[in-house]
């Protein structure tokens, strides 16, 4: 699949973008909700029209390829299992409502669902009703149910959105563990970042029906393309500065001025918890020392603003009321 | 349904007060319901059987069983069909005039249906906007079998859309959305996914749609001339022989409209169960 381009401007619900998934790829969008991420899957799944550019699976045009022609297969947050059929008869649906030139047989579909039944570690659940099922088991059902029409492309809208922590994290290993066995060109719809980060081969952060950055997990973590990719990935503090000569002044912390490598001007500093360095002196004052889990965290009251920092493994928390300072030189700057 | 349970458990009067309440209850049941059913029947009987058996050969009696069947089998089909498209559309689709169409759909319920079949008088009869275009083709749909249909289409048109749109409102479309990706063409999501789900919901409505088509009188009187052994249908023909001070005639065809009545009723309560599981 290649060279995704859509513009649809009349709702701006997602603007000019261009986005290509490669072969076996697993890509992850990723975004706040409203971001447009779930209208640009409906998109590629054909149950949105576009109202510019041109979705190629591929190699193919799906301009004008109604819904049901294009073979994608699309996974529900909320499941949506057929609820008055069986686990089995779920799965071999998108089998059965072939055209008869291309339907399996009766034994053939049964042995298809047999295999997937396996696959997703469900065997013996087929004469099961979904609300017989848990909800962890439901989604993989409905991952069966796509994937039995061997679909080109796998689109996954919030999947694990409607389960509770532990069963979530378990799914999402089985579901990078799948991929990499299958290696079906995957494209999963989140706004959890850590799930992104975790299972994409690359991932697409969106905001307001653009794509800011798209990279590698590591890429997009190291090197955020801008201050809402740095933001969205994980909790950040962001301080208004200005820069003048190499060197940026924080205008709304009181920290003391650090090198920075943008032309002069107005730009903001985004920093991660465990980036900040606590000093000994400053215009601030220790808060609180939280240390459960395996790192201390400090807030510390500055300015007219609570700052949380990470300690470094090892350090010596600071006493609570003590006066510290902040270091911020491992910021990154970008214009405001 | 957590509320409900709470709430009964925090109502539970103490013995007397709940046995009154319930007994009071009961009592007027009794006096407004089942006496006056009861007191349909045992009048029906009360030149035994042969009474009924001659009351019911009559061939106006006849004239008016066959008719009312025609248009409840004319109606009912066609009101499914319509509820099913419109609640379909209501439920799945926003388009301006949305909202103004649901309020106009509940119209039947809350006007006279002497109102329901005057607008049929007013549109088709002699002095009407098309009656004289039609007085000139020679068609007859006043006074005639198509103004009865009319008049009770329009009257029972709301009871299928009733029934299924708040359960196609609160299923939402992802099942459908899922099947259309997974290949299949419209009229297999709409057999294998649509319909199943909305099944007893959907047969709900059709008895009661059904229940009205037949039992209909206002509407029905207005359109119908009453001409006897042509017009007249069940309820019409029930007042008919009544006002000629045929009683035993017409209570005889009334428990026959009130046992159809009664096989309805039960039917549907056979299938609450049914839509219970469907929520």
């Amino acid at each position: 699949m290649q060279d995704i381009a859509k513009r649809f401007a009349a709702t701006a619900a997602v603007e000019d973008v261009n986005l290509s998934v490669e072969r076996g790829e697993f890509l992850a969008l990723l975004g706040p909700s409203g971001s447009g991420k779930t209208t640009l899957l409906r998109l590629i799944a054909g149950l949105e029209a576009a109202d510019a550019g041109h979705i190629r699976i591929d190699g193919r045009d799906m301009d004008g390829v109604p819904a049901r022609a294009r073979h994608v297969g699309l996974v529900f947050q909320h499941y949506a299992l057929f609820r008055h059929m069986t686990v089995a008869a779920n799965i071999a649906f998108g089998l059965r409502v072939r055209p008869r030139a291309t339907r399996p047989t009766k034994a053939e579909i049964a042995a298809r669902v047999e295999r997937l039944l396996d696959l997703i570690q469900l065997p013996g659940y087929g004469g099961r009703y979904p609300d017989q099922l848990s909800g962890g088991q439901r989604q993989r059902v409905a991952l069966a149910r796509a994937l039995a029409i061997e679909p080109r492309v796998l689109l996954l809208d919030e999947p694990f959105g409607a389960l509770d922590a532990q069963v979530r994290k378990d799914l999402r290993r089985w579901l990078r563990g799948l991929h990499d066995r299958v290696h079906l060109t995957t494209i999963l719809v989140t706004h959890d970042q850590a799930e992104a980060l975790e299972l994409a081969d690359r991932v697409a952060v969106m905001n307001a029906g653009r794509v800011e950055q798209v990279g590698t997990p590591a890429e997009v973590w190291d090197a955020p393309a801008n201050a809402f990719v740095h933001g969205f990935l994980g909790d950040s503090l962001r301080v208004a500065c200005m820069i003048a000569e190499g060197i940026a002044r924080f205008t709304d912390l009181p920290a003391d001025p650090v090198p920075a490598a943008l032309p002069d001007g107005a730009a903001v500093a985004v920093i991660r918890p465990h980036e900040i360095a606590l000093r000994a002196e400053g215009a601030g004052r220790v808060h609180a020392v939280s240390l459960a889990g395996p790192l201390a965290h400090v807030e510390v009251a500055i300015g007219a603003r609570m700052v949380e920092i990470t300690l470094p493994p090892g350090a010596v928390p600071p006493r609570v009321g003590a006066a510290c300072g902040l270091d911020l030189a491992r910021a990154r700057f970008y214009r405001a | 349904m957590t509320a409900g349970v709470q709430g009964g458990v925090g109502l539970r009067a103490p013995g007397w007060e709940r046995w009154l309440a319930i007994g009071l209850a009961l009592l007027v049941l009794l006096v407004l319901l089942v006496l006056p059913l009861a007191l349909v029947f045992a009048e029906a009987l009360s030149r035994g059987w042969a009474g009924v058996a001659s009351a019911l050969a009559d061939p106006d009696a006849q004239s008016a069983i066959r008719l009312t069947l025609l248009v409840a089998a004319i109606t009912v089909p066609v009101n499914t069909l319509g509820g099913l498209a419109a609640a379909w559309c209501i439920a799945r689709f926003r388009f301006p005039g949305r909202g103004l169409l649901l309020t106009i759909i509940e119209l039947p319920l809350t006007i006279s249906p002497v109102i329901s079949g005057l607008v049929w008088v007013l549109l088709f009869g002699r002095n009407g906007w098309f009656g004289p275009a039609l007085g000139r083709a020679d068609i007859q749909i006043v006074f005639a079998l198509p103004g009865l249909v009319l008049a009770t289409l329009f009257v029972t048109f709301p009871f299928v859309l009733r029934a299924i749109l708040p359960l196609m409102q609160a299923q939402g479309s992802a099942e459908e959305q899922a099947a259309i990706t997974l290949g299949a063409p419209a009229w297999r999501v709409f057999l294998h996914v649509t319909l199943p789900n909305i099944r007893f919901a959907l047969l709900q409505g059709v008895l009661l749609c059904n229940a009205r088509a037949m039992g209909e009188f206002g509407a029905v009187a207005v359109v119908s001339g009453r001409i006897r052994g042509l017009t007249n249908t069940m309820p019409l023909h029930i007042e008919a022989t009544y006002n000629d001070y045929q009683a035993q005639a017409a209570f005889a065809v009334a428990a026959l409209l009130a046992l159809l009545a009664l096989v309805t009723l039960a039917a549907r309560a056979g299938l609450e169960w049914g839509t219970r599981r469907e929520r």
